[in-house]
């Protein structure tokens, strides 16, 4: 274990003090279950940190609070918490379900969404989710300053990501959807099984407004470096009555744009047909269609 | 760094001076001398560290001490009632789902935190809440049947 000192704040004030103080040497901790990880091994990723900051008690980022347009979750909000909010099932239940889906009890009773995102892992659930659904992360720092990032353009790579290590993720920042009849899906595989966390997922959320698609986001997990959502699939279903051959055709539009980018490597044969499957597989659920 | 904490233990307070990385699972363990938690795995995958923090089940093994400053905690050591084993552990003996024994302290604690919260559970919560808690032995059926069992004699 890599010995480190430890502190903890009452306020976001002292918080960023703290940070802005120490910089580099200072790693924050939530809930722990990615960084204790890291501390045991004694990482490289942590060459430079000597100090820990737990901001899992902070109040202030420990809520959600709702406006008439927008849902505010504090980042330090565990997965149980998420999955388990009226506010997010009525306005952003594709983020409930991929909370839900998070290791297992244990582990989503300490690891919170802020820790979620700022980790960047490609196979990170609530990532693809807050993607497709446009939230924005809120980034302080010392002396009042703040800026809010698009989740999307948050996420530079695996594990990399644009938060300096003098900033404190404080909230995530989604706008209502004012969706009439939302339709949506967090599929992965594996879904019961809380021991893997490489796994491929497909989120999908979107109106439905007289038998017809409306304004659909898709977004898959763990498949590409980043999150984005596919245009292309997203085109072709606008407007279109969902049944079995139109989304079968659009699950293939996924896998394709996906491939497309990644390339040939050694897992591609494998892991196409797994996207292809998952995405019609998820298309039919969002929309009530059962499968044969 | 050494830092002093309190911390509630099975109902009794405790003031203890620790290393601020020592893992909950460690001091529970060491400085407390309660064994009755497990170590699997060390890296939250099998639920046998399981204990209660503040009303919740989570891997101790994934907390550190230096976390758990201010809480609550209960381990299969704080089960018993008026020195018996408790309703459930009884039934866990009943069903046969003691088998190695080695899960079955985290399996209990996995239990009781759902049951104090849904005194009631379905066989799908019930499934649900001892999703991570890996048993090599019994194929979890009994398990499951004497979580049941406990929730209907309430
Ligand atoms: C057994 C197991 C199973 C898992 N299964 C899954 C799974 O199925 N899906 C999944 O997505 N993840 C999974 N994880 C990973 C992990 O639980 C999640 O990523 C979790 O959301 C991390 O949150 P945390 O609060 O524990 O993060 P921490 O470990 O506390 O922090 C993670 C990183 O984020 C930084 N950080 C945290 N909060 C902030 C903030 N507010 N501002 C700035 N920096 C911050 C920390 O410095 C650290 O670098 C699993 C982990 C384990 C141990
Ligand atoms: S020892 Fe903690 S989860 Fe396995
Ligand atoms: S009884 Fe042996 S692991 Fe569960």
């Amino acid at each position: 274990m890599r010995q480190v000192d430890y502190f903890r704040f009452d306020t976001v004030g002292e918080t960023l003090e703290f940070l802005e103080k120490h910089g580099e040497t200072v790693k924050i901790i939530a809930g722990g279950s990615d960084l204790i990880i890291e501390l045991r091994k004694d990482s490289w990723k942590l060459e430079n940190v000597d100090k820990i900051l737990d901001i899992s008690k902070l109040k202030n980022i420990k809520k959600i609070i709702q406006s008439e347009r927008f849902v505010e979750i504090g980042s330090v909000m565990t997965h149980s918490e998420i999955a388990g909010s009226d506010i997010l099932k009525k306005e952003f239940p594709a983020l409930c379900e991929a909370s839900s889906n998070v290791g297992c009890l244990q582990t989503r009773n300490t690891g919170t969404i802020g820790g979620n995102v700022v980790n960047s892992s490609p196979s990170g659930d609530t990532l693809p989710v807050l993607v497709a659904y446009g939230a924005e992360v809120s980034l302080a720092r010392d002396q009042g300053l703040v800026r809010t990032v698009n989740v999307r353009d948050f996420i530079k790579g695996p594990y990399k990501n644009m938060a300096d290590p003098q900033e404190l993720l404080e909230t995530i920042i989604l706008e209502k959807t004012r969706f009439k009849d939302q339709k949506f899906v967090f599929e992965k595989l594996g879904r019961r099984n809380a021991l893997s966390i490489t796994r491929i997922s497909f989120t999908g959320v979107s109106d439905l407004v007289d038998g017809r698609i409306k304004d659909i986001r898709i977004v898959p997990g763990a498949v590409l470096p980043y999150f984005r959502r596919i245009t292309e699939a997203e085109n072709f279903l606008e407007g279109k009555s969902p049944d079995k051959d139109i989304l079968k055709k659009a699950a293939q539009i996924v896998a394709e744009d996906v491939f497309k980018e990644v390339g040939q490597r050694w897992s591609t044969p494998y892991k196409r047909p797994v996207l292809e499957n998952l995405a019609y597989a998820g298309l039919c659920r969002m929309y009530g269609i059962k499968l044969d | 760094m050494l830092m002093y904490l309190s911390i509630k233990v099975n109902g009794k307070d405790h003031k203890l001076k620790v290393s601020t990385t020592k893992r909950l699972l460690d001091l529970l363990r060491e400085d407390l001398k309660l064994t009755g938690t497990k170590e699997g795995c060390g890296v939250g995958e099998c639920g046998a560290c399981t204990v209660i923090m503040d009303g919740k089940a989570v891997n101790s093994c994934m907390v550190l001490a230096s976390q758990a400053n201010g809480c609550e905690i209960i381990t299969v050591e704080g089960l018993e009632e008026n020195g018996e084993l408790s309703r459930l552990q009884k039934n866990f003996l009943e069903s046969g789902a003691v088998q190695c024994g080695f899960c079955t302290p985290g399996m209990l604690m996995s239990a009781k935190a759902l049951l104090m919260k849904n005194p009631n559970p379905t066989v799908e919560e019930i499934k649900e809440a001892i999703a991570g808690n890996l048993c090599r032995c019994t194929g979890y059926k009994q398990i499951v049947e004497a979580i049941e069992k406990t929730a209907k004699e309430k």
